[in-house]
């Protein structure tokens, strides 16, 4: 977390950056899609193989981390 | 060298604003028509109105509607209690009837609106008083929400969904202004306590929670994991206590029986319906939110939208449906009024660099007077929906040419699970609710009633407004027995037993959500006497076998 240096805000307020926010995009992200991919590596799922709510789960993932990594290039603005 | 704007497109933009604040408003009109005839009509319109009420009626008497589902009368309600708790002041005026939650409903849904529109006008009021931006943008996002084809079909029902609209908005509005230099810690206070109502109406609150603490996290990390304690503290402690009053019946029943199969294609259906039928909204809504993500600051409106799409996404839950996007057209005709202001004023163009050094804000502040109008005009027929009789609505709807677009089909095309047509138009297709009643439905209404009256003692009925109407007790919440039979959380042996023993003098069946075991001891025990088409659905009536034998035996 970081004492936010933007002009015009509280400089004693703990707020969230863009570049955190985009962090935890990716973190979260990287999570959900690991757990999808490994529901049928343990063979957790009702069904086998790689179903279409599975695809749509991958999908969704990987745009929410390219927009994750757009965030961390945007750096200490705030969230 | 500036560009100026032609006479001609004034005169043009004054009248795509006038056709589109009409055509807002003949949708305000349509909504109000339906809430009366709703208001007027006795029996359940929509399956779990009555359970509703029935939930109001027990507090009335000081019980709790939470109880065990395996005993006599193997009732108990599925919902959190406030919009029930909010419909018993109510019954001492209106007596125990429908229109009590249905006003209240209506009345929430108002109120959403009213909310909408003064949070964009709040939000966009200049001091040269531009009319576009004081009155026209906040007037069409307000009705706008109204307008929706699924606000306007669940509105002026006796089910709680458009009161936790009403709450989570009202929570939205104040939690977003919780840095307010002198009230923003009122702000705060009032916020939580509307999310506190919201989860309290209905459980699909949790995303507007979630949207809510978010935005403050962003901002104010302390002041985020306060409120957040403070609103987990409060929301637990009232869960937890009564969950011991209720012996733990309040859990299984808003909790474990509200886990239910998922079907991932009904979702993907209702985000491709809910996107068609309010395209605009729903398009600036999302424009707004990729805007502050990577442009500006997030705002409680936007993460609100992106939060309630989550609440669509549960959408493909059994025994949901469209309601599941209430929450996300409220925010998405919210979101969309603010995008079409700073579209307006000319701020969105600045800061992304789109505008030509030669072309000034002025020029496209003109030039969006005419587009505005002219957007909400093109998104305007889009959730067309109106009634196909009447002295007004039969010659509209033929002049828009939709008379034989009927929501059931009719003749040849009537979808098979209806037995008669009714006089409605709707753009999303096929649909159980938005229709006016007609004449032979209250004649069918009074046939099934005469035959719930000639009954002595308690009746088996799907609905609870015929046992409701005849002072009996409500027997049964079906979907409930349903769910919990589902999660292997029923017992039946008792119900089939009372069924077996044939301790009931009429069934009434409508859709037959009830667990097979208590369905097949219905079809050894009683027999169809009569078939009674109401609402364009058919009530099969039954009778004990004993019943049947012993009518025989007196006509011999």
């Amino acid at each position: 977390m970081i004492i936010c240096p933007t002009e015009g805000l509280d400089p004693h307020t703990l707020m969230v950056t863009k570049r955190q926010l985009g962090l935890f995009v990716v973190a979260i992200s990287l999570v959900g899609m690991i757990s999808i991919i490994a529901v049928d590596v343990l063979g957790a799922g009702e069904w086998a193989g790689f179903g279409p709510l599975q695809r749509l789960g991958i999908g969704l993932g990987l745009g929410a981390v390219i927009v994750g990594l757009i965030l961390i290039r945007l750096g200490d603005r705030p969230a | 060298m500036t560009i100026t704007l032609p006479r001609a497109l004034k005169g043009l933009a004054i009248l795509l604003t006038v056709l589109a604040v009409l055509a807002y408003v003949g949708y305000l009109l349509i909504y109000v028509s339906y809430a009366i005839e709703l208001f007027r009509w006795p029996f359940d319109y929509d399956q779990g109105e009555g359970f509703e009420l029935y939930d109001a009626i027990l507090y009335s008497r000081g019980e709790w509607p939470y109880r065990d589902n395996a005993s006599f009368p193997f009732y108990a309600s599925n919902y959190p209690p406030l919009f029930h708790l909010l419909i018993v002041p109510l019954l001492p005026i209106f007596g125990p009837r429908l229109i009590t939650g249905r006003v209240l409903s209506f009345a929430a849904t108002l109120i959403t609106a009213g909310t909408i529109g003064l949070v964009v006008r709040r939000n966009l009021k200049r001091e040269d008083g531009d009319w576009m931006l004081t009155w026209v943008i906040p007037g069409i996002s307000g009705l706008g929400y109204l307008a929706s084809n699924y606000v306007y079909q669940i509105g002026p029902l006796c089910r709680m969904h458009m009161t936790l609209v009403m709450f989570e908005t009202l929570a939205i509005v104040f939690i977003a202004e919780f840095e307010d230099a002198q009230h923003g810690t009122r702000n705060l206070i009032l916020g939580l306590a509307m999310l506190f109502f919201a989860g309290y109406t209905k459980q699909t609150a949790v995303f507007s929670v979630a949207a809510a603490l978010c935005y403050v996290f962003l901002r104010d990390i302390k002041r985020a994991l306060l409120a957040g304690g403070g609103l987990a503290v409060a929301a637990g402690t009232v869960f937890w206590l009564i969950n011991i009053v209720t012996d733990g019946a309040w859990w299984l029943n808003i909790i474990q029986a509200n886990v239910n199969e998922f079907d991932y294609r009904q979702t993907l259906f209702l985000f491709r319906q809910w996107i068609s039928l309010h395209t605009l909204f729903v398009l600036l809504g999302v424009g707004l939110f990729v805007y502050e993500l990577f442009w500006d600051r997030l705002s409680a409106y936007s993460l609100w939208f992106f939060f309630a799409l989550g609440v669509g996404a549960l959408s493909g839950k059994w025994g949901a449906g469209f309601g599941y996007f209430t929450t996300a057209t409220a925010a998405a005709c919210l979101a969309s009024g603010l995008a079409l202001g700073r579209l307006r004023n000319g701020a969105w163009w600045s800061k992304l660099g789109a505008l030509r050094p030669d072309i000034g804000r002025r020029d496209v502040r003109a030039l969006l007077t005419a587009l505005i109008p002219l957007l909400y005009l093109l998104q305007a027929p889009r959730m067309l929906h109106l009634p196909t009789s009447g002295p007004i609505f039969a010659p509209l709807s033929r002049v828009l040419g939709v008379d034989g677009k009927l929501a059931y089909g009719e003749g040849e095309t009537l979808v098979p699970t209806h037995c008669r047509s009714v006089a409605y138009h709707d753009a999303m297709g096929y649909t159980q609710l938005g229709h006016p009643l007609s004449p032979e439905d209250y004649a069918a209404g009074e046939r099934i009633m005469a035959q719930v009256r000639a009954t002595d003692g308690p009746i088996f009925s799907e609905e609870a407004m015929f046992s409701i109407l005849a002072d009996k007790p409500v027997v049964t919440n079906p979907t409930q027995l349903l769910n919990l039979y589902n999660n292997g959380l029923l017992d039946t042996s008792e119900i089939i037993a009372h069924i077996n023993e044939q301790a009931f003098d009429l069934v009434i069946f409508r859709a037959q959500f009830y667990p097979a075991p208590v369905l097949e001891a219905i079809g050894q025990n009683y027999q169809p006497v009569d078939h009674v088409c109401m609402n364009g659905f058919t009530y099969h009536l039954l009778w004990p076998t004993r019943r049947l034998e012993s009518a025989a035996g007196q006509s011999n």
